[in-house]
């Protein structure tokens, strides 16, 4: 049988150390537990459009404003010139937590510039 | 100011091994859960009370295994030293998965503190198990072999017989994460400098599985002969090894397909499980 074990000062301060680690984690977690439970709200962010070569290409910020994660987020962008639909596109991200940010590109032939841009989150959903 | 004693250096000699012992065991079990998105999603939208839960099955968990087994080359005969591991061993796990996960680029500076915390509860639970079970992994305490031949005849050439035990624990870890998803994901995620660190990580964690944690193979490790034997130019020939079995794997699943660079960010990220399990190969030996 093993004798009683007396801790000596390094397993003491691995122990204290250890302990504060725990504890802090144990006290992010309460506090995210008592804090908001917003349902997910992606939100999608164009940013200006870019000549890249021979097309234009225009970065989306995709953002989760809600504290919910959501899946398969899709953000679809349209493009119209005086009122006919020139181009469209969609892309889906396919998890986006409560409060992230991913980034997608959209690409067009035509200058964004030129007409009106319109970049929506249709469609996501929830766990 | 209040004045404290210095431990002695055979108590932090100890401790660290016994740390190094946690996180290799750790490392042997909770690599391939570390390697699946799935676990990213699910830990990245729990709420903190299915966290909160989690990490008191962890603990749990790891109090009945440190009763047993546990990472230290003592055993916990009283209740109190056994919930001391505990906490200590939690803290191993949540510790090692931040670092793994940081330089997976799983967590970020832009990762909200609450996605961040569930995917390291969620992640620290398999890697948990493994700190818990360290001790009874692969033997105990490296006082010795017990014995066994290490320069009998008939015994192959060191080198090769590492080449060969380092290239099968490779294949045995690399073999079902080198087909999934996740090599790609991690890859475009993680630019050279993570790499870096990747093969720091890598090669870090194969010398404490093999020549610190104190796992039963470690003193004849240690005793082997050949020009490739010592400790640190075994290591890095080992890392060679284990990562040419990930190139090879990723050829077999055909996931070699694009520029240079890309296919070395590919061997390098497959390259962590396989170091791993190559370190376990050589210990099994």
């Amino acid at each position: 049988m093993s004798a009683e074990r007396r801790r000596n000062g390094a397993e003491r301060t691995v122990f204290a150390v250890s302990a504060a680690i725990l504890l802090a984690v144990v006290a992010l977690l309460v506090v995210d537990l008592v804090g908001s439970d917003d349902p997910a709200a992606p939100v999608a962010t164009a940013s200006d459009p870019r000549r890249v070569e021979d097309a234009f290409v225009v970065p989306v910020e995709v953002g989760n404003e809600g504290d919910a994660a959501a899946f398969d987020v899709e953000v679809r962008a349209t493009l119209t010139l005086d009122g006919v639909t020139e181009e469209e596109g969609a892309v889906v991200v396919p998890f986006l937590p409560g409060h992230a940010t991913e980034e997608v590109v959209f690409r067009f032939t035509t200058d964004p510039a030129d007409g009106e841009l319109e970049v929506e989150v249709t469609s996501f959903a929830v766990p | 100011m209040e004045a404290v004693a210095a431990p002695a250096a055979g108590g932090w000699a100890t401790e660290r091994r016994d740390l190094v012992r946690g996180v290799s065991g750790g490392m042997l079990f909770g690599v391939p859960v570390l390697f699946t998105m799935e676990v990213w999603e699910i830990g990245g939208s729990a709420d903190a009370s299915h966290a909160l839960a989690v990490l008191g099955v962890t603990a749990a968990v790891l109090f009945a295994l440190n009763r047993t087994a546990g990472f230290r080359s003592t055993k916990d005969t009283r209740i109190v030293d056994a919930a001391a591991d505990t906490v200590e061993a939690v803290a191993i796990g949540l510790v090692s998965v931040t670092l793994v996960l940081v330089v997976l680029r799983e967590l970020t500076g832009s990762t909200p503190v609450g996605v961040g915390l569930g995917k390291v509860v969620y992640e620290a639970l398999p890697f948990c198990l493994g700190v818990g079970l360290a001790r009874h992994f692969l033997g105990g305490s490296g006082d010795g072999d017990g014995g066994r031949e290490v320069d009998g005849a008939g015994r192959l050439d060191p080198t090769v017989a590492d080449v060969g035990v380092t290239a099968l624990g490779a294949v045995i870890v690399a073999l079902n994460m080198a087909p999934t998803e996740e090599v790609k994901v991690l890859v475009a995620a993680m630019g050279p400098v993570w790499l870096v660190a990747m093969v720091a990580m890598s090669l870090a964690v194969s010398y404490g599985i093999v020549f610190v944690a104190g796992f039963t193979g470690e003193d004849r490790r240690r005793a082997s002969a050949g020009s490739l034997q010592q400790p640190v130019a075994e290591t890095i020939f080992c890392y060679l090894v284990a990562i040419g079995v990930a190139a090879l794997m990723l050829l077999v699943f055909r996931r070699i397909d694009g520029p240079w660079d890309e296919t070395l960010a590919r061997v390098v990220v497959l390259g962590l499980p396989a170091t791993v399990g190559g370190a376990a190969g050589r210990l099994a030996l």
